[in-house]
This record gives C-alpha cells, sequence and structure tokens, in this order.
C-alpha cells in the first residue's frame, strides 16, 4: 500500500513535470514569432573575418597628397620606419599632434612640421592616409573632426543573391573603399541583416516596406562602445529582424547609407516571405 | 749685493717659471686623461669578421671557426636555416611573411597565421589576424587585429608542437611601444595606461600613470617583475613602476624628443634612445631607488636590434642611412662601434662567448667579440 501511495506520487509529480515542460517548450516556440519581438533588430551571431573592419583611425583620401589644416597643434610623437623587419606597427610612420586636450594622429607625413596653425598646408607622401582623434583618454571618432577639411562620397555597389536555394531572400553587396557592405539574410520567418562601416559610412537605416527598422550614427568611441563598435559594426555581422509579423508575400528593403555629408546612397532590394 | 740680489731674483724667476711648467704639463695630464675617459664612442676595428655568406655562397675568412649551433636567418619572405655544417635550408610559403620567435616562426600568409615548431618543422594553422608581436628570446606572442585593438596573446609549447590561446583583448586606444618577456607582455597605450599580462601568474592590469597623458616607451625584462615607461612631453620623464603600476622613482629628463625608446637589459641596465644620443644608466631597484647615468654617448638613429652577452651588448643604430653595430663593454666601460658599408637590420646570438651574426635579407656575417677591442 506504502509502495503504491508512493509511485502514485511519482506518477503525480511526472505528469506534472511533464506538463511544466511542455508549457515551456510551447513558450519557446512562440516567443519568437511574437509580434513583440517582430518590432526589435537583434544581434544574432558574429560572422567576422575581419577583413575590413571598422578602424578608430579613419581612412580618407587629400587630393595632391596635400591637406589644409583647420586646427593649430605640436608635434609630440613621430615614429618612421627604418627597417622591413619593423612589421609589428599597425601603422608604419605616424606622427602625433596635441591640440588642446586632443591628440590627432595622422600617417605618412612627407615632414611633419613641428607646429601647425590654421589652414597650413600639411604635406603626405601617399593620398591614402589615416586619421585619428585621442580626446582625454578615448578615441573620438575623428570623421566629425575632418569634415572641413575633407570631401568624400558613399556608395553601394554589387548586390548578388547569396545562397538561393536555402533561403527566401538574400543579398549581399561587394565593397571595397568608401563602399558599405550589406548582407541581409532572409529566411521564412527571420530577416537579417549583416553590415560593417567603412570610414565614410556615417550613417545607415534599414527601412522595410518604408517604415524605418534600423538605425546607427557613428559617434564618440568611449572604451566601452569600442567593444560594442567592435561586434556591431566593425565585425560583418547579422542582425535579427523577425518579420513573423509581416505578410506573406513581395516586400521592399531599403538600405540607405550616409557619408557625413548626407550625401547618401540607397540600394532597394524586393524580397518575399513565405510561410511554410 | 745687487749680484745677491738679482741672483735671488733669478732663482724666484726660476722657481715660479717651474710651477708654471709643472702646472701646464699638470693640465695637460688632466687633459689627456680627460679625453682618454671622456664618454664617447671608439671605433673598433677589431671586431672580427668570420664568416660571410651571401644568398647560399659561403665565405669562410677565420677557418678554425666552426659552426656548432643552428642559425635561423630571417630574410622576411623566407627563412634560411643554417645548420651547423653550412647547409643551408629553405623554410618558404608562397606570399608570405615570417617572424621570429625563440622556439617557433610565423608565417603569414595572405591574413593566416601559422606556426612553425623551429625543431620538427611541422606547420599548424594559428588565427586570421593582420600583424605578430613576437620576442626572439621568448616563447609568449601576440596576433593583432587589423583594428588594431583587437589582440590574442599566445604561448608557443615547445614539445607538444602548438600554440595555445591564453587570453583576448580589446585596446582602449592604440600603442606606441610594447615588449614581450619570457613571461610576460607590456603595452604602453597612447591614452597614458600600460597594459600588463603576465600569463604565467594569469595576472593582467591597466595600470594608469597620473599626469602621462602620452607614453613613448615601454621596457622590462626577464629577470624582474619590474618595468620602465618614458612618458609626458615638456617635460618629459623616466618612470620605474612595479608590476601593479605604482612608481617606483620618476626622473625628468633633460631634453624633450618626439621619439624616444628605452630598453631594460637584463643584468639591469637601462638605454634610452633619442635621435641624436644613447643614454646608459645603471638601475638600483633596492631601497634606495635610482638612476646612475654611465654613460652618455651621441650616436644618430634608433636602435634596430639587440643582443645581450655576459660581458657586452651589441646593438645595431641606424637612421636610415648610415648602419652602425656598437658595443658596450661593461669592463672597460666604453662604447666601440663598427660603421657598415651594407644595411643590416638583425642581430642573433651563436654562441654566448661572444660570437653573434648580423643580417639582412641577402647577408649574413657572422663576427665575433673574442678579440681585444
Amino acid at each position: 500500500m506504502d509502495s503504491f501511495t508512493e509511485s502514485g506520487a511519482l506518477i503525480m509529480n511526472k505528469s506534472k513535470l511533464i506538463l511544466i515542460c511542455l508549457f515551456f517548450l510551447l513558450l519557446i516556440m512562440i516567443l519568437p514569432f511574437s509580434n513583440k519581438a517582430a518590432q526589435n533588430i537583434f544581434l544574432v551571431k558574429d560572422f567576422c573575418n575581419w577583413s575590413n573592419s571598422f578602424l578608430p583611425a579613419v581612412q580618407f583620401y587629400t587630393s595632391d597628397y596635400k591637406l589644409n589644416s583647420n586646427f593649430s597643434a605640436e608635434l609630440i610623437y613621430n615614429k618612421n620606419t627604418i627597417s622591413p623587419y619593423q612589421q609589428d606597427s599597425i601603422f608604419k610612420d605616424l606622427a602625433i599632434y596635441k591640440s588642446g586636450n586632443k591628440f590627432i594622429g595622422l600617417t605618412d607625413l612627407s615632414y611633419p612640421p613641428l607646429k601647425i596653425g590654421p589652414k597650413d598646408e600639411i604635406e603626405f607622401t601617399k593620398n591614402t592616409i589615416y586619421c585619428f582623434l585621442i580626446e582625454n583618454g578615448i578615441f573620438i571618432n575623428p570623421i566629425e573632426f575632418l569634415k572641413p577639411v575633407i570631401s568624400t562620397s558613399v556608395s553601394i555597389v554589387n548586390v548578388y543573391y547569396l545562397n538561393e536555394e536555402d533561403v527566401a531572400v538574400a543579398f549581399r553587396a561587394n565593397y571595397k573603399n568608401n563602399i558599405i557592405p550589406i548582407l541581409i539574410y532572409a529566411y521564412s520567418t527571420y530577416l537579417s541583416g549583416r553590415f560593417a562601416f567603412t570610414s565614410n559610412v556615417y550613417k545607415i537605416e534599414i527601412f522595410l516596406d518604408d517604415e524605418i527598422i534600423y538605425e546607427r550614427k557613428l559617434d564618440i568611441v568611449s572604451k566601452k562602445k569600442i567593444v560594442e563598435l567592435l561586434l556591431t559594426s566593425s565585425r560583418p555581422q547579422f542582425i535579427k529582424y523577425i518579420i513573423s509579423n509581416v505578410a506573406d508575400g513581395e516586400h521592399i528593403l531599403r538600405v540607405r547609407v550616409y557619408d557625413f555629408n548626407n550625401n547618401f546612397k540607397e540600394i532597394q532590394k524586393k524580397f518575399t516571405v513565405k510561410s511554410y | 749685493m745687487d749680484y745677491w740680489l738679482v741672483s735671488k731674483n733669478k732663482e724666484k724667476l726660476g722657481r715660479s717659471m717651474l710651477r708654471k711648467f709643472i702646472a701646464f704639463i699638470l693640465f695637460l695630464v688632466i687633459l689627456v686623461v680627460f679625453f682618454l675617459n671622456a664618454p664617447r664612442i671608439v671605433n673598433s676595428a677589431d671586431l672580427k669578421i668570420l664568416a660571410q655568406i651571401e644568398n647560399e655562397k659561403l665565405n669562410l675568412f677565420d677557418k678554425k671557426f666552426q659552426l656548432n649551433s643552428i642559425i635561423y636567418w630571417n630574410r622576411i619572405n623566407k627563412v634560411t636555416k643554417v645548420s651547423s655544417n653550412y647547409n643551408f635550408y629553405d623554410i618558404f610559403a608562397e606570399n608570405s611573411i615570417f617572424y621570429n620567435g625563440k622556439d617557433f616562426l610565423l608565417s603569414k600568409e595572405q591574413n593566416q597565421f601559422f606556426v612553425i615548431d623551429k625543431k620538427t618543422e611541422g606547420k599548424k594553422y594559428l588565427a586570421d589576424a593582420e600583424i605578430a608581436l613576437t620576442s626572439k628570446d621568448s616563447n609568449l606572442f601576440a596576433l593583432v587585429k587589423k583594428n588594431g585593438l583587437e589582440i590574442s596573446f599566445f604561448q608557443f609549447v615547445p614539445l607538444e608542437n602548438r600554440a595555445i590561446e591564453i587570453k583576448k583583448e580589446v585596446f582602449s586606444c592604440f600603442w606606441t611601444d610594447y615588449k614581450i618577456t619570457k613571461n610576460s607582455f607590456y603595452f604602453s597605450l597612447m591614452n597614458g595606461n600600460c597594459y600588463i599580462f603576465n600569463p604565467f601568474e594569469l595576472i593582467s592590469s591597466e595600470s594608469v600613470i597620473k599626469d602621462s597623458p602620452f607614453i613613448y616607451s615601454i621596457s622590462a625584462n626577464s629577470s624582474s617583475n619590474n618595468f620602465i615607461i618614458i612618458s609626458g612631453f615638456e617635460p618629459q620623464k623616466i618612470y620605474l613602476l612595479n608590476k601593479d603600476g605604482n612608481i617606483l622613482y620618476q626622473s625628468q629628463l633633460n631634453e624633450n624628443y618626439t621619439s624616444v625608446f628605452s630598453y631594460l637589459l637584463d643584468n639591469q641596465m637601462l638605454i634610452i634612445k633619442n635621435p641624436s644620443s644613447l643614454l646608459l644608466y645603471k638601475i638600483y631597484w633596492n631601497k634606495e631607488k635610482k638612476l646612475e647615468l654611465l654613460n652618455n654617448i651621441n650616436i644618430k638613429g634608433e636602435i634596430l636590434d639587440l643582443v645581450e652577452f655576459y660581458s657586452y651588448f651589441v646593438f645595431i643604430c641606424s637612421d636610415t642611412k648610415d648602419f652602425q653595430l656598437a658595443v658596450y663593454d661593461y669592463e672597460s666601460k666604453r662604447f666601440y662601434k663598427k660603421n657598415l658599408r651594407e644595411p643590416i637590420y638583425q642581430i642573433e646570438m651563436i654562441d654566448s662567448n661572444g660570437v653573434f651574426a648580423v643580417y639582412n635579407q641577402d647577408k649574413l656575417w657572422i663576427l665575433s667579440l673574442n678579440q681585444e677591442l
């Protein structure tokens, strides 16, 4: 009798346990398709290969190897590569200037002047140079700082489908300098986006059927934010947009990228959501 | 009477002349002694070249000299292994750059890094990265991603023929200088912080040096946990710090330089190299911590490579135009130099008794310090 009661209690507990498990399983299955989640963009997975990562040092182009400065500064650090064995530096030739409480790093200066005055002409050995900015010990995005002295443009090219057989819609843009790479990855119930900033991309907006679903602007970079930037913009990544609430059928996804002069390029792509 | 006076005056005059002459001689002696002992670099004609290798052609100048160890001659796009019988063997990969470690080599092929065991020559893929930071005295090394901030720290395990990733770090700033010792990594960051990581004690720390917004150089050795930085601009200072980043001692440099490097030797000597001169200090870490200036010589350029012997240290110095091989002898407390007709960039110790190799990509020379300098 005792044993019967005990085993009965055990049966009851087991069934309760199974019910609870089923409930949670159902919840887990439902949650990803809920409308609440559909409004958000989630960082899903990092597919970084680091080949085109966002640099705290901005790469930009000078015309005629020259640049008119808009700041006054004093040279405090200068390092040139002497030996071909000196392969252990990100920048081969680097000069750092102190301007107030800012440190301005510039690469490939012909003859780094000891002092720079506003509107002084700075000469470079290359027309592709790097600039970075450290203010009060933290990296600042130098785009705003360089805005008055450089001009640039932004573009997206070579959109093509990726892995069309497995997914409803997928496309990606190849990129070179000045061009943003975009990979939008869509499953039947998920729409994911992958992008990385190049130096001249200042802002990115993603629209789904004219409704803005993602916006990102580069701004001040603190140490914490560097980690975030490395995770969210420097590494090519997947951004998951749950589209379970998007009706079956054709939709238009627009990706718009801006440079810091508000020039923008837009790319539109039709995609189809299919329910299986 | 007059005669007596005259002769006495003459005697006085003679004595004073003699005094003056003796004083002059003494002055000359002091001058000669001063010039002999003045801190300067002396040409060393007796630094003996034992052998020269150009590509695979050997020129043995001293037939008595036998090569008893293996030289891993890093020629950037390949490594030529020169064995004890002067056999040559190339470790090579297409479109590659090689980095030299203590018991290993790293090859960068496109953006892929491979680790090669020097003994077995077994090669394994390690990771994708932009640059490698190695030290020829250490089995610790780091790989840096293209953004310059994400760094992976590795340890090469010789008996297991592999490298293990110990840690990953995202730096808050670029670095100006780094040092890898047998047991630790040291980085000086541009925001005035120092990053130190000792994988054997699993200790890492980022120290903020107060009132030092910019650090030019960091140096450390394998025989001490303390380290040294050169920081600040107008004034530029030397700081002696312990492993927790606490300042033990600081000293202001007389001049400020936009390019200045430091090297802490294993016998606690400190070299400060600015573009025009070299300052050599002895460091006292004990109760009364201090720096004692031993020598200050005019030698232009940057130290490209340095190797330490028991009685000497040898280094290559260049300002891109001239290349000099310089020796400091601890016994005579003197610097000696040899001007080189061809550029050399690297030094490799062959024998702890004073035999070493210097090389560029095309030529390698074996030299001996066992000569009368």
